[in-house]
This record gives structure tokens, sequence and C-alpha cells, in this order.
């Protein structure tokens, strides 16, 4: 058996070491990828309120909250370790 | 690069006169190297351009979604000339884009939600409570009946002997709530002894006072057990 996986204190140290390279260096990017398609998606309703007459309007105030909460879990993450 | 060209003229200088499958075979085991490298090298060529390629598509579609009234226009005067209804198409194209947009920002949700679960473990490791948690655990401590202030474990003037040899004389300690504590000392010192009476396997012989909460509830005395187990 993997040394990493038989002993419960390395097994530990292996799954705290995966978790921290995700916080470091993958989370950042996943979330600048949903801002960026969201800040699409809030463009093209835009688009459609004045094309439909504003039926959109619950859906891009919907997704304006999101992009709200995201941008600031964005800043969150980003900030430099002081 | 220019060292394996010329290595590659002179052995097909060299095999120039054989002109058999032999030769070939030679010359492939002999310079597999410059072909894989040259291999890897046009593999990264095209991982790159697939990675620009996102963006160019979804650049592309953009400026099909914005000029589709206009060419519509230009070319559908039939259709779309009369009335110069040109929301229609521009209406068509962005619902389709924002429903595939859409889509698409559902699966990065899910990608995010996936990386918060080590955000939420390491949390758990580090013990890193939000302000928010702090009324949680006072609440739990008014449910228990315990302020968070008082001791978890009390140990006064106790002494302990086994098989009729002193081992520990009059040691008091004091161990708060959700306090850490380490016990540093030389080799056989006492540490383990210590330890094991808390646990309740080692039993003093004159004290003063032994208090430990955990073993009043049966959750904490579960717990015990468990830190005996993973000993």
């Amino acid at each position: 058996m993997n040394f990493f996986m038989d002993r419960t204190p390395a097994r530990i140290i292996y799954r705290l070491s995966a978790d921290q390279i995700v916080v470091d260096d993958k989370l950042n990017d996943t979330i600048r990828e949903g801002l960026e398609s969201i800040i699409f998606i809030i463009g093209g309703f835009l688009i459609l309120n004045y094309v439909y007459y504003g039926i959109f309007v619950i859906f891009s105030v919907i997704a304006i909250v999101i992009l709200y909460k995201l941008l600031n879990f964005f800043l969150m993450v980003t900030v430099p370790i002081v | 690069m220019i060292e394996y060209y010329i290595k590659i003229q002179e052995s097909m200088v060299s095999f120039r006169g054989v002109g058999n499958s032999r030769a070939l075979e030679y010359f492939w085991k002999k310079h597999n190297n410059y072909f894989q490298n040259c291999l890897t090298h046009i593999m990264n060529h095209c991982q790159r351009w697939l990675g620009c390629r996102i963006a160019l598509f979804n650049a592309a579609w953009l400026f099909v979604c914005l000029m589709l009234p206009f060419l519509s226009l230009k070319f559908f005067p039939q259709i779309f000339g009369e009335d110069k209804n040109w929301k229609i198409p521009l209406g068509l194209s962005w619902s389709f884009r924002v429903v595939v947009l859409t889509s698409n920002f559902v699966n990065q949700l899910a990608n995010i939600t996936n990386d918060l679960i080590s955000v939420k473990r390491l949390e758990e490791y580090f013990n890193l409570d939000k302000k928010h948690d702090q009324g949680k655990r006072d609440r739990k401590y008014q449910r228990l009946a315990i302020s968070p202030s008082s001791n978890a474990v009390e140990f006064k003037e106790v002494n302990l002997t086994i098989n009729e040899i002193p081992i520990l004389r009059k040691i008091s300690l004091f161990v708060g709530y959700k306090e850490r504590v380490a016990f540093v000392g030389d080799f056989s010192s006492g540490k383990h002894s210590i330890f094991k009476m808390i646990m309740g396997i080692y039993k003093a012989d004159k004290y003063e006072k032994i208090e430990i909460e955990a073993k009043k509830t049966k959750k904490g005395r579960k717990n015990l057990k468990t830190v005996i187990a993973s000993r």
C-alpha cells in the first residue's frame, strides 16, 4: 500500500496539501471564469430587456446580485497575505 | 534543432546506397528522440491554439450577435425590411446566447463549489472559527450549563504510585475548555502517566481534588475512548 494512504497522519497531511494547492492556485481561476461568464450574461439580459420591453429585469437583478457576491468572494480570495 | 538536422542529413547520406527497410529502421531508432521532440513541439502549439480557440469563438459569436440585425436587413429585406423590425433577429440571437452562457455558468459554479469543499476542510483543520460561530459556541455552553471560563480538567496535589514505586508527587493541573496543552519533559518524567490518569486507567492514591468534566457526560467519555484508540 502507498505510504500516504497507509498511516493516518500521513493521510491527513496528504489531503491537507492537496487542499492547500486548490486554495492557492485553482480557486482563483475558477471564480474568475465564473465572473467572466456572468458579466456576459448580464450584458445579454440588458439587450433582451431592450428587445422584450423589460421582461428580463428580474433575471438581470438576480444575475447582478450573484455577480456582487462572487466579486466579494474573489476579492476575499485574492487578498495578499501580510 | 540544428544539430538534429545535421545528424539526420549525415545518416541519410550514409544509408543512401543501401536502400532497404533495415536502414529505415536503424534511422528511426537512432533519431527517435528527434521525432518525439517534434511531436511534443507540435502538440504544445496545438494546445496553445486550443486555449485561444474558446476566447476567439466567444468574440466571433458576440460580433455575429451584434451584427445579425444589420445583416438581416441587408440580405433579407423582404422579410425584415418592410416593417424595419430588426428586434426579432437580435432577440433570438441573444436569447440563444444567454441560454448557452447560463449553462456554462452553472458548470463553473459546480467547479467553485467543488473547490469550496477543500476550503471548508482547511477551516475545520486549523480551527478557523468565524465571528458568527462565537454565539453558537456560547449557546452550546449554556445548554450544558458550563461556563467557558471553568476548567475542563482540574488536579490538585495528586500523588500516584504503581507497584509501590512513587511516580507523581503533589501535582496540580488546570486545563480550560478549548485549550490546547502540550506535555513537555524528559524521558520517563511522568507525561504519559498523567495522560493515563486523565483517561482513568491509573488511579491516584492521595489527592485533594480531581475533576474531569468530560467524564460527566456520555459523549465526553466516548471522546476519551477515541483518544485512547488513536494512541
